[in-house]
């Protein structure tokens, strides 16, 4: 890690903080870098802090495009349940870029596998806690996020990791809107009733697969029959029908280990995971579900405290 | 690319005209200095076929940066050049190269001086270069007015 440092060229001079936070330990390698945890030494507080990664040649095309991206979406973010930039140091040459942010001793895979209660399933009152932050946390972005999304066309097939992938991608489709999202989060809260990933590809094909075995084909959709035409498509995919009312037991107490599941809760599962993108809930009505509204209250997670 | 240089030439080279002012004079920065950056901003987006709502982001980070130190005339360029790269790389689909965006410079940069001026800028403005524009302004428009809107109904505007 670089000391505070002074960086300059030809006509800039420019004091960079004075205090680069002390690096503690290694935490994870994310997509853009190392994370690091560390103590602030002004104001004492544990941080993260996340090197940019660059690429071998840097000055090539300047600093990366997606790390400007991201850097700019979170810095304009606000909300309890995103984790927040604190700010952005430079150290002692350009390509020693961090990002400082708030640190959290894990996260939702972590907790899931590791954390305290890991052996047994999430309450319901615990799982609802966590959706109600996931979707109001998206609820948020999509309201501020317009912006970030067209200039992303590009790499949209890339962005999501395979097995949350919405299935239009899958089928090359190049509009990337807030559907995508909430198709994600219909297989986080698969994955939190099972603490296990729902749909675990193993290529996008296995993927598509996976999907059309746990959703049922889609017959009879207008979205999917003007795609497959549009696109020239002549391949017939198997008939499925959803498997998801098996997968997901409601109303039951089983030794599966599965969390409890209301029929609101199931309701709300498949209206995420919806096929059809524009029928696909937004995060906001989501959030305006009954299964938010009726039955158990949430309750704070056994691994936040 | 070589077209394209003979097309959209560095504004701090364009002195057909004497009256113009150019970075290589001694003179200090006047209010013209920006009407041509803009305005060769907006040849290089047309040229290359670029998001033309770069330029209004790049004359963001231009006038926020310019009016946050003092500048010499020989830096106002670069800053330009590095405020529409950066703009270029923030909000358009397409890329433009590094190496364009040289060429269009006639030289007078490398890919290092813009790669450090691009870090200069983001420091100084503290990262903040997602300025809202008029294009994000009609497209919350279009959403209030209209149920349905299409990125084909946003490009049409």
């Amino acid at each position: 890690m670089p000391k505070a440092d002074r960086w300059s060229s030809d006509e800039e001079e420019i004091v960079l903080l004075s205090l680069l936070p002390k690096p503690i330990s290694h935490l994870d390698e994310g997509t853009y870098g190392v994370v690091w945890k560390a103590r602030d030494n002004a104001t004492q507080e544990i941080v993260a802090i996340k090197q940019i990664k660059f690429d071998s040649d840097m000055t090539k095309e300047g600093f990366p495009i997606s790390a400007l991206r991201e850097i700019g979406v979170l810095l304009s973010l606000s909300h309890e349940s995103i984790v927040s930039v604190r700010e952005m140091v430079v150290g002692s040459t350009p390509d020693k870029v961090f990002m400082v942010m708030d640190c959290f001793e894990m996260d939702l895979q972590a907790a899931m596998k590791k954390g305290p209660g890991a052996s047994t399933p999430f309450a319901q009152s615990e799982v609802k806690y966590m959706m109600r932050q996931i979707l109001s946390a998206m609820a948020h972005v999509t309201s501020i996020a317009r912006k970030y999304e067209h200039p992303a066309r590009n790499m949209t097939q890339m962005v999501v990791t395979l097995w949350y992938r919405a299935p239009e991608l899958l089928f090359s489709e190049s509009c990337y809107g807030p559907e995508i999202d909430t198709w994600s989060i219909g297989c986080i809260f698969g994955e939190l009733l099972i603490k296990e990933a729902i749909l675990k590809g193993t290529g996008e094909l296995d993927q598509i697969q996976k999907i059309f075995k746990l959703l049922g084909t889609p017959t009879d959709d207008e979205y999917w029959e003007q795609l497959w035409s549009k696109q020239g498509s002549t391949f017939k995919w198997k008939n499925n029908d959803s498997d998801l009312a098996r997968t997901f037991a409601v109303n039951s107490f089983s030794a599966t280990g599965q969390s409890y599941l209301s029929p609101d809760g199931f309701d709300l599962l498949s209206r995420l995971l919806s096929l059809n993108p524009k029928k696909r809930i937004t995060a906001e009505d989501a959030l305006r579900h009954s299964y938010f509204s009726c039955g158990v209250t949430e309750q704070v997670p056994m691994f936040y405290v | 690319a070589g077209l394209a240089a003979a097309e959209v030439s560095d504004p701090s080279t364009t002195d057909n005209n004497g009256d113009e002012p150019s970075p290589s004079s001694s003179e200090p920065i006047n209010v013209l200095w920006r009407d041509k950056i803009c305005e060769w901003c907006y040849n290089l987006v047309d040229h290359y076929e670029l998001a033309r709502e770069s330029v209004s982001v790049a004359m963001n980070i231009v006038d926020r940066y310019v009016s946050s130190r003092f500048i010499t005339p020989k830096t106002y360029t670069i800053v330009a050049v590095t405020a529409i790269h950066i703009a270029i790389k923030l909000v358009s689909p397409w890329k433009l190269r590094m190496n364009h965006l040289l060429d269009l410079c006639a030289g007078k940069y490398t890919a290092g001086d813009i790669a450090s001026m691009e870090l200069v800028i983001l420091n100084a403005l503290s990262w903040r270069v997602h300025p809202p524009s008029a294009f994000d302004f009609c497209g919350e428009l279009i959403d209030s007015s209209f149920t349905e809107s299409t990125p084909d109904a946003l490009n049409d505007l």
